[in-house]
């Protein structure tokens, strides 16, 4: 399982190109749109999506008919993609943190408990979409997974940034709202528990 | 241990949207031989290798391997077969290094020096990615990871299928050093009729789905031959030793299943030797007698 993370994560590296300018992109917009922590927050989110980018990069070559010629038994090829996923998100993270820091720095800012809550949020809706978003990979393909994920995630995102006045302000301690977003982080990771079954079942009936 | 590697008993497989339908096939495959599995585009060549290794759900019937049942000890199973598909299954961004880092944790017996030592005799270069492969080297990559986690089988579908001569040669004569050690077994499906001539000790022949023959290809060859003779002729010979007819403007041709019986019969005819691909085209084309 491992020769097959890694797989994974040298297909990422090497097809990285269009989406580190997405990444910029979709950091350098929020930031200007919702401030710093808005931007690294994208960061766990964009590194949690390259998962598709396996899914659709296996399925032009056909690999999982060759995979599955290996010993390698479906539910550790399914198990391999949740692992990688996880993968994904913890480097988005890392790289969030680094990012902010250094966006902090340049502004003479300190680290706040607003950037840990927005890391942590962002951290557990990375982990959120992806335990949606693999069953709806195994299930319909990684394209029309896409497609879901973009309704399902960023309409939202983009109409709550345009009309962010218009919601009332919801006021909380800094105590309730760090609880929220650990929770979230927590739930996430907790989804991709059930996710991981419900991909399995769907891999394990599929025919290559 | 077990004389024969592979058997494959009733073996059915059925589409729901179209149909087709592998039927009650029945193979046995014994060590240190090589079977061509030929037919047709479409007569279930793949379909028969995908259920043998359970790419692909079976209806009825059952898969041994080494003994063993292909799906209750399919790890085991896996850790013993080459695979050689007719396509490149290897992502082009990858470089043969890339490739043995993912072999070397899917094979407990995959040997770095041994793919190496292939990927020299190949010369295929070890630092180039698999997109500036051509069609033949990247079958001669795939031939090296299979290779080289020293399988005891190796199943092999259509693998020479889109490559000339020159390249089928080599790869062929692979397969020769291979077999040398009669512990390996290959089962190769190929509707290239010519290569299996060179190479297999047996031959099944599948039609749309059916298993029209199997058994030892010299015995095939030394038992078919071709009459070439008019129509009124074709009409004396006993029916019973014609497999399958063809009729043309200027005579008439039948492919006989005892060439040496209608040899002494009817000496006057013309019998020709035929290979293996005409005895395809008579059993798929052919009318019947």
């Amino acid at each position: 399982m491992t020769g097959l993370i890694c797989k994974d994560l040298v297909l990422i590296k090497r097809s990285m190109g269009s989406t580190i300018l997405i990444l910029a992109f979709l950091v350098v917009l929020f930031s200007t749109m919702m401030g710093i922590a808005a931007g690294m927050a994208m960061i766990p989110i964009v590194f949690a999506m390259m998962i598709l980018s396996t899914f659709i990069l296996d399925d032009s070559t056909k690999w999982d008919a060759f995979a599955l010629s290996t010993p390698m038994a479906k539910r550790r090829m399914v198990l391999s993609k949740y692992c990688t996923s996880m993968v994904l998100i913890l480097m988005g993270a890392t790289f969030s943190v680094i990012v902010a820091g250094i966006a902090l720095m340049l502004r003479g800012n300190v680290w706040s408990l607003e950037v840990t809550f927005t890391l942590l949020a962002s951290v557990g809706v990375a982990c959120c979409m992806n335990a949606f978003l693999l069953p709806l990979a195994y299930r319909f393909g990684a394209e029309r997974a896409r497609v879901v994920l973009m309704i399902l995630i960023f309409v939202p995102i983009c109409f709550a940034a345009l009309m962010k006045e218009q919601f009332p302000t919801v006021s909380m301690s800094d105590t309730e709202a760090g609880l929220i977003f650990v929770n979230l982080s927590i739930l996430g990771i907790l989804l991709f528990f059930p996710s991981y079954f419900i991909s399995k079942a769907i891999y394990m009936r599929k025919e290559f | 241990m077990e004389k024969v590697c592979l058997e494959i008993q009733n073996l059915t497989k059925r589409y729901d949207n179209s149909s087709f339908c592998l039927d009650h096939l029945n193979l046995q495959l014994p060590y240190g031989s090589v079977m061509g599995l030929i037919g047709e585009n479409g007569a279930g060549k793949t379909t028969a290798i995908k259920l043998i290794l359970n790419l692909i759900r079976r209806d009825e019937g059952s898969v041994k391997l080494f003994g063993l049942d292909n799906i209750r000890d399919e790890e085991a199973i896996k850790q013993q077969i080459g695979v050689v598909f007719d396509e490149n299954h290897f992502h082009e961004i990858f470089t043969p290094t890339d490739i043995a880092k993912i072999m070397r944790n899917l094979y407990q017996k995959w040997d770095d020096n041994l793919f190496q030592q292939y990927l020299r005799q190949f010369q295929l270069p070890v630092n180039k990615t698999v997109k500036t492969y051509s069609r033949g080297m990247k079958v001669k990559l795939s031939i090296a990871a299979a290779l080289a986690h020293h399988p005891k089988l190796l199943l092999l579908d259509e693998p020479t299928s889109g490559l000339d001569p020159i390249v089928r040669d080599e790869i062929l004569s692979i397969f020769f050093d291979f077999i040398q050690d009669e512990e390996h077994t290959i089962l190769m499906s190929s509707h290239i009729t010519g290569d299996l001539e060179k190479i297999a000790d047996y031959i099944t022949f599948l039609h749309r789905g059916t298993l029209v023959f199997s058994g030892i290809k010299d015995d095939l060859l030394d038992r078919h031959g071709i009459v070439k003779c008019t129509s009124k002729d074709l009409q004396h010979i006993d029916p019973k030793w014609i497999v399958k007819r063809r009729v043309g403007p200027f005579g008439c041709e039948a492919l006989v299943n005892n060439k040496a019986m209608i040899r002494r019969l009817y000496p006057e005819l013309l019998i020709d030797n035929a290979t293996l691909e005409e005895i395809m085209l008579f059993y798929v084309k052919g009318e019947e007698k």
